[in-house]
């Protein structure tokens, strides 16, 4: 245990090192001239380039550099720009020349808004996905079974931000059935509204594939022999399902739950961009339209480090239910 | 040899000549499981509509010249209707347009600058579907690629190979594109002068290449899984033990048992990257002007849409039903190659 | 017969290393799979290598065909070493010496018909250039299928069939040594005779070599002219059939002779005394000392710990250099002791 425990660890370290490297490679040796690219664009002068150069030593060697990041985000550091001095505590991921302030302020006090709508769609994802599963396999082969497995293929076929896009547009906006996202400092109670729409579309869409999950390892389950077993005793129908199947059938779906990491965060983005959520998703989007570079680089690694590391404890976790995983 | 009592001891239980046709002749009609699979195939319904839907949008993007040619001449401008030629005539001075839709613009004009909206909607299936079957067929051939070498050669080799898999899976893809494409963009078009069109045609295949670079890991783990446990495999060893070449041993003997995984695969990509690219479009990375896209359509369309929804709508729908039928249609011939996995 | 050596293996040995996580430390380990074995095969001979699963008799297989690299001594055929040949070079190997595989589900390509798998070694070797598909009719009939079947896939056919399909295929390079890794193992017991019969008179026939691979002695028993015991990576008795078989001295062959269900059970013959094996293989990775088989045998004194028997002639002081030049008897206890009554009634060959 111990063994698989340290080496899926030495394998999640080794890809975040990876990532780290490759991305600054990228951000800070990928475009021909950093410094330009790092420049706000409608203010840029060979002053302002010089200072940006200077700020983080894009003349010295890039090793030199890629160590000066490092040891940034074990301990963090400062910068000096346009005058100011601006600290950067660790784990500091740079300094915005567009907005002057350091990555770690653009990024983290965003953090939460993004981790309240995971959690939402969470929470809308594995109810429907698991009611509707378990209702499905109960029920299997009729009308409904069918009705509800074809609504989860079409709902998780279409793209997800073109539907997301329509209830943007038309629900919220149009005809404003739900409220519209506003911020925590507005209120808890509308900010949690706003959160509404965003987390129902995200969780709905990604409940999509839980049916199917939940419906097939329920039906497995159910076609096992010591729930024919309890049957034949008499046992309710309820307390059978209930007692036995469900508690079963949650195994896979608690690992399923933890795989798809990646892909929860990828909407996330889109569901932050398209309802207006002010969560790190967005604000690297809009790093992205000024181009710029140090909070790109700033998300791709927050985003990198959360999928990392929730893979590695949904892996270990699963290393405890299923010892098989271990020794693959 | 002075050895005849090997036939002469186990002729009691059985006939004394072995070379009259032994056994049983039980013959089980013999067809591979890429014929089961399409005769499968061929009886089920949800995936002949699909295909039907499929082939509509070809046909829509191969004669897309044709089909806009059968637009009326425009009174105003006095002249047919392409998808690349503004009209600003067409529209007011707020942008919108002048004119709805007619028998010269079947589904108006765009707002702004007034192109012919039935034109780009119809050569807006062109980069969809190039793209999504480009970059599949691409990254099918990389991902097997890289998924034989690492499953067949073992060792060091595939180390590498399933760090780098394991790797690329945990990025966060989506954002790592939107941030390479323009940079990449920047270093190719570094220094020159490219023409608007230049400019659409180089981010068109940095995003095929990008979306290839990003998306061939699924395929390939999924290979390099069946080839450990195909290359241990009696036939593959008694292929070694006759000395056929390990690329015929690749090609010939491994490669032909993969068949189905493969088209599966191949199949759930191609709607994946159609979407992938409409996401990046709409998110700011995808296809630029003047590039008819889907995509790109939306992204602008969607600040109109209360006002002109026949600008958002013929892309969502088109849209939304290909990926539809495609992404249906790979799950059928998934069905159609493993009927257990649909229970 | 000649007497001509075909197959020469001395000292021959396949260590598996691998690594193992013990507590915090890493641990280097190795499976002794097989570990310093010699045998000959002479030309038209059959040699049956026997012994339970796991004691290395497939590794050997693999090695002596050259799927596998040996990790010490000497494989030589026809004289030449071919013990760390590359690939490239094994060309004439690879047409010399074939292998009969255990699984016929798993040895044949389900996806290629019979022809195409009967044409690869043929194509690869450019054998009967241009009449391919005559010679692999001409080699379907010759293992007892029909010729007209050419175009079938292998799920069509039974597990006796394919047996013979990959039979044919062995056949199809015309070699002169086949490995037959437990042939008949996996097919039902009245095809095994079929199968057994139609070896016997395909090697009569073409004057073959066999290596005739089996975990129990009553299969071997007519086919063989000379039978190795193998127990976890050694051999631990060695001669021609008539002595294993009707005076045993080493301990687990009498075991094994006495578990042998065909030859006294069948017969309805009980044999005076009976040997019950208990216990497991221990593992190769880390066998017991001295002897490898004390762990499980009955006679087993303090110097089988201390000692490791070496394989020798105990009833002469022949020594283990005669018989790799094909000596008769050889056992590897400290205490052998013949066993006569082990078999009920010994079918005498002419
Ligand atoms: N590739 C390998 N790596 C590690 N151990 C192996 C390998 N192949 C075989 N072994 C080990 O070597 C021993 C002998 O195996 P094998 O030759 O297949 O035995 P047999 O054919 O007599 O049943 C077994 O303990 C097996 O686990
Ligand atoms: S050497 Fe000892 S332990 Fe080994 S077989 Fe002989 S008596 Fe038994
Ligand atoms: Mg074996």
């Amino acid at each position: 245990m111990l063994t698989y425990i340290l080496r899926r660890s030495a394998l999640a370290l080794s890809v975040i090192m990876a990532t780290l490297v490759s991305a600054f490679l990228l951000f800070f040796a990928g475009p021909s001239d950093p410094a330009q690219a790092m420049c706000p664009e409608t203010k840029c002068n060979p002053a302002r380039l010089e200072a940006i150069t200077k700020s983080i030593g894009l003349d010295k060697p890039l090793i030199e550099q890629f160590l000066t990041y490092f040891k940034g985000l074990f301990v963090g550091r400062d910068f000096v720009y346009a005058g100011d001095t601006v600290h950067c505590g660790a784990p500091c991921l740079g300094f915005s020349f567009v907005t002057r302030r350091s990555v770690n302020e653009e990024l983290f006090t965003r953090f939460p808004n993004t981790v309240v709508l995971a959690l939402m769609a969470a929470v809308v994802f594995v109810t429907v996905g698991v009611t509707f599963g378990i209702l499905a396999a109960v029920r299997r082969g009729s009308a409904s079974d069918r009705g509800l497995v074809g609504a989860s293929q079409v709902l998780g076929s279409i793209p997800y931000y073109v539907l997301a896009l329509l209830v943007a547009l038309y629900p919220v906006i149009l005809w404003n059935v739900l409220p519209q996202y506003s911020a925590i400092s507005a209120g808890v109670g509308p900010y949690f509204m706003g959160m509404l729409a965003p987390a129902l579309i995200l969780g709905l869409v990604t409940s999509a594939s839980y049916v199917r999950y939940t419906r097939n390892s329920m039906i497995e389950t159910l076609s096992m022999d010591y729930i024919r077993t309890a049957r034949s005793k008499g046992i309710s129908e309820r307390t059978v399902l209930f007692k036995h199947g469900f508690r079963a059938a949650m195994s896979p779906i608690a690992t399923i739950l933890g795989l798809d990491i990646a892909a929860l965060l990828t909407g996330t983005l889109i569901t932050e961009q398209i309802f207006g959520v002010d969560g790190i998703g967005r604000r690297g989007l809009a790093a992205l339209r000024s181009f710029d570079l140090p909070v790109i680089m700033g998300t791709v690694l927050i985003g990198a480090v959360v999928v990392v590391v929730m893979n590695l404890v949904v892996d270990i976790a699963y290393s405890f239910i299923d010892p098989r995983v271990r020794l693959s | 040899m002075p050895e005849p009592s090997a036939a002469t001891l186990i002729e009691e239980s059985e006939e004394t000549s072995s070379t009259t046709p032994p056994e049983h002749q039980e013959v089980r009609t013999g067809r591979s499981p890429g014929q089961v699979a399409w005769a499968r195939l061929k009886r089920d319904k949800v995936a002949i509509i699909c295909s039907a839907i499929i082939l509509f949008f070809l046909l829509v993007a191969i004669f897309a010249p044709f089909l806009v040619s059968l637009e009326a001449v425009d009174p105003i401008t006095g002249a047919k209707a392409d998808p690349s030629t503004v009209h600003t005539e067409l529209v007011d001075f707020n942008g919108l347009p002048t004119v709805g839709a007619s028998s010269a613009h079947w589904l108006g004009v765009e707002p702004r600058l007034g192109r012919d909206l039935f034109a780009r909607w119809a050569y807006g299936a062109r980069p969809s579907l190039i793209i999504g079957f480009v970059a599949a067929f691409a990254s099918t051939i990389v991902g097997v690629a890289l998924g034989l070498v690492g499953g067949y050669l073992g060792g060091a080799t595939d180390k590498v190979i399933s760090w780098i898999i394991d790797f690329f899976l945990s990025l966060p893809i989506l954002l790592l594109v939107l941030a390479i494409i323009p940079i990449m963009q920047k270093r190719i078009a570094a220094g020159n002068d490219l023409t608007p069109e230049q400019t659409s045609a180089i981010r068109f295949w940095v995003l095929i290449v990008i979306l290839v670079v990003f998306g061939w890991m699924g395929l390939a783990r999924l290979v390099r899984g069946e080839v450990k446990s195909l290359r241990e495999r009696e036939f593959v060893q008694a292929a070694r033990a006759i000395g056929v070449p390990t690329r015929s041993i690749l090609f010939r003997e491994i490669l032909p048992n993969l068949v189905g995984p493969i088209i599966v695969s191949a199949s759930i990509a191609v709607p994946a990257y159609i979407t992938y690219e409409a996401t990046l479009s709409y998110l700011g990375a995808g296809l630029v002007e003047p590039t008819a896209s889907w995509g790109r359509t939306i992204a602008d369309a969607q600040n109109l849409f209360a006002t002109y929804p026949l600008w958002l709508w013929p892309s969502v729908i088109g849209l939304s039903l290909l990926v539809l039928a495609l992404s249906l249609l790979g799950d059928s011939i998934r069905d159609a190659f493993d009927p257990t996995s649909r229970r | 017969m000649s007497d001509k050596t075909l197959l020469k293996v001395t000292d021959l040995q396949r260590h598996f290393p691998f690594r193992e996580v013990q507590g915090l430390k890493m641990v280097k380990a190795t499976v002794k799979a097989v570990d310093g074995i010699s045998f000959t095969v002479k030309e038209g001979q059959t040699l049956g290598l026997v012994g339970e699963s796991g004691c290395g008799k497939s590794t050997t297989s693999r090695l002596v065909t050259r799927l596998d690299e040996p990790t010490g001594g000497t494989v030589e055929f026809e004289g030449r070493d071919i013990t760390h040949l590359k690939e490239h070079e094994l060309r004439e190997i690879r047409r010399n010496v074939q292998m009969i595989f255990q699984d016929p589900y798993s040895s044949l390509n389900p996806r290629q018909t019979v022809g195409a798998i009967l044409t690869t070694p043929l194509r690869v070797h450019g054998l009967h250039k241009g009449k391919e598909k005559a010679r692999v009719q001409e080699l379907l009939a010759l293992v007892g299928l029909n010729p007209e079947h050419i175009n079938r896939y292998p799920s069509e056919f039974s597990g006796g069939q394919r047996q013979r399909i990959g039979i044919a295929r062995a056949l199809a390079v015309e070699p002169k040594l086949i490995i037959a890794d437990e042939p008949v193992s996996a097919l039902d017991v009245s095809i095994q005779a079929q199968v057994m019969n139609l070896l016997a008179k395909l090697r009569n026939e073409l004057d073959l070599a066999f290596i005739f691979v089996a975990h129990d002695l009553g299969v071997v028993r007519h086919f063989c002219d000379q039978v190795a015991v193998m127990y976890l990576g050694k051999i631990v008795e060695y001669g021609d059939k008539k002595k294993i078989y009707e005076a045993p001295e080493h301990p687990y062959t009498q075991a094994l002779l006495s578990a042998a269900p065909d030859i006294n059970v069948a017969r309805g013959i009980a044999p005076k005394e009976r040997i019950r094996l208990v216990g497991d293989v221990p593992s190769p990775i880390d066998p017991p000392s001295g002897c490898r088989f004390r762990t499980r045998c009955w006679k087993a004194q303090d110097i089988c710990a201390q000692q490791e028997p070496p394989l020798v002639s105990a009833t002469s002081e022949e020594s283990t250099r005669t018989f790799r030049e094909g000596g008769v008897h050889l056992q590897a206890c400290h205490f052998p002791e013949v066993k006569t009554d082990l078999v009920a009634e010994v079918e005498h060959s002419a």
